[in-house]
């Protein structure tokens, strides 16, 4: 059986030969074009129950876990969130009344009212932390509208964007990929800046922040919505460490990503329709630099 | 874990390697705690290597090459890394095949690392063409982990078909 005989040796190397010529023409085209992407999608169908089955432990887990949690813990739990639920009330009213001063300032300086950005939930399908590339894909596709740069946030801040669709799933790549850049903006005081991945969990970097800035640890950026990708004023990361060398002229700070990606959680994608109608199908905005 | 059926022409015996597959694929991309993401071994280079060493006549380069083609569909990755590297993987594999009966245990283990080794370095190689970046420990550490399986999982189906062997006679 584990022989190979002269005319099979043959056929094997030059089946080798074919493959590896396939491969890398494959590799070539894919990084250098978009035109794949519609065999990815067509692809993508072939291995869905792959992922359907994947999911299978994971919800598992879920279910379980929604059953058979503690008595104590779940009374915990929801006085925690009544609490919360409490604090939140009272914030909304002082909102309201921040609103209507905010309101009047805006039409003063003639900014355009925020807009109400229509949104969908999502469920994480698979988490790719590695170091480096940090990914999640969505159960949401291009049926669902989903788009190329959409921004996918959850209920603590910013996740990331939408690099790659099929019918029904998307892959999005998260904040902290070293590849991905945000300009971003100190609620505090509104001072520009970068904040970019370092394929590190939680961890980025903020660059444009000159030494005699005023960064403060613990100030929160929020995104600036200068590359009209990113709607603007969402929580992105909290300043974590200032360095300030006085011979360089820009400060090395350090931010923690607001947003945390655990399996399991719901997350939502925004609808940024302006940026939608514009450049739905150019290029990912990944290491761009959005502020001109 | 061996196909039951004769013949690997039969539509039924093809099955049963396509559900082998399906089943590492969807163990290489089933959500698992981030502590323990660096140590999951390469199910479907594995099952690959399986499938190549004792089915050399039903699973070759052309299969592998569909499989890692899948695999970079499922991981929304470059098209073709995984296609590439599997194909390397497969011809080394089916190359060394008839020197492989006879060798102990360990030694067949670290033959199985090499080749998940140059299935790592492959795809390094291809994603720093494609500036991607390498995830450098996952790529390192998988093969170790994988290896380990592989000589656990042998050890298992040796001892099972001894026991059987003993109870036979």
């Amino acid at each position: 059986m584990n022989t190979v005989s002269g005319s099979k040796a043959q056929r094997l190397d030059l089946r080798m030969a074919l493959a590896t010529t396939i491969a890398v023409m494959l590799i070539v085209i894919e990084s250098n074009s978009d035109i794949l992407r519609n065999v990815r999608t067509a692809l993508f169908l072939v291995v869905k129950p792959v992922v359907q089955v994947a999911q299978v432990p994971s919800q598992i887990n879920n279910s379980l876990q929604r059953n058979f949690v503690d008595r104590e813990i779940l009374r915990q739990r929801l006085d925690a969130i009544t609490q919360e639920n409490f604090e939140l009330r009272e914030r909304v009213n002082e909102l309201k009344s921040q609103e209507l001063r905010s309101q009047w300032l805006a039409e003063l300086l003639e900014v355009r009212e925020k807009i109400e950005l229509p949104v969908l939930p999502a469920n994480l399908v698979s988490v790719q932390l590695l170091p480096i590339t940090h990914k999640v894909v969505l159960d949401r596709g291009s049926q669902q509208q989903v788009y190329i740069g959409q921004p996918v946030l959850d209920h603590r801040g910013l996740i990331g964007q939408v690099t790659d669709v099929t019918l029904n799933e998307s892959a999005v790549t998260l904040i902290t990929d070293a590849k991905h850049s945000v300009p971003v903006r100190i609620q505090r005081n509104g001072l520009l800046a970068i904040a970019h991945g370092l394929g590190i969990r939680e961890q980025l970097l903020v660059s444009g922040l000159r030494t005699n800035q005023d960064v403060e640890v613990g100030d929160i950026l929020i995104t600036s919505g200068l590359d009209n990708r990113f709607p603007p004023g969402y929580p992105v990361a909290e300043i974590s460490s200032v360095e300030r060398n006085l011979n360089a002229s820009f400060a090395e700070v350090s931010a923690v990503a607001l947003a945390l990606v655990d399996p399991g959680f719901e997350v939502l994608m925004v609808w940024n329709n302006e940026v939608n109608s514009v450049d739905t199908l150019s290029s990912i905005g990944l290491n761009e630099a959005p502020i001109n | 874990m061996k196909p039951p059926s004769t013949s690997h022409r039969t539509i039924s015996g093809k099955l049963w390697f396509a559900a082998a597959f399906a089943l590492a694929m969807a163990l290489a991309i089933a959500p698992i705690p981030e502590s323990l993401l660096l140590y999951r071994p390469d199910f479907v280079t594995l099952v690959l290597i399986y499938c190549c060493l004792y089915h050399p006549e039903a699973i070759g380069v052309v299969s592998a090459f569909v499989v890692g083609l899948l695999v970079d569909v499922l991981t929304f990755g470059i098209m073709g890394q995984h296609a590439l590297a599997k194909v390397i993987v497969a011809y080394c594999c089916i190359r060394l095949s008839p020197k492989w009966n006879g060798v102990s245990m360990l030694s067949q283990a670290f033959f199985v690392m090499a080749l998940l080794l140059v299935h790592s370095i492959t795809i390094s190689i291809v994603r720093l063409y494609g500036s991607e970046g390498s995830e450098s420990l996952v790529l390192w550490i998988s093969p170790l982990t994988g290896a380990t399986l592989w000589l656990i999982v042998s050890y298992v189906i040796q001892t099972i078909k001894s026991v059987r062997n003993v109870t036979a006679k």
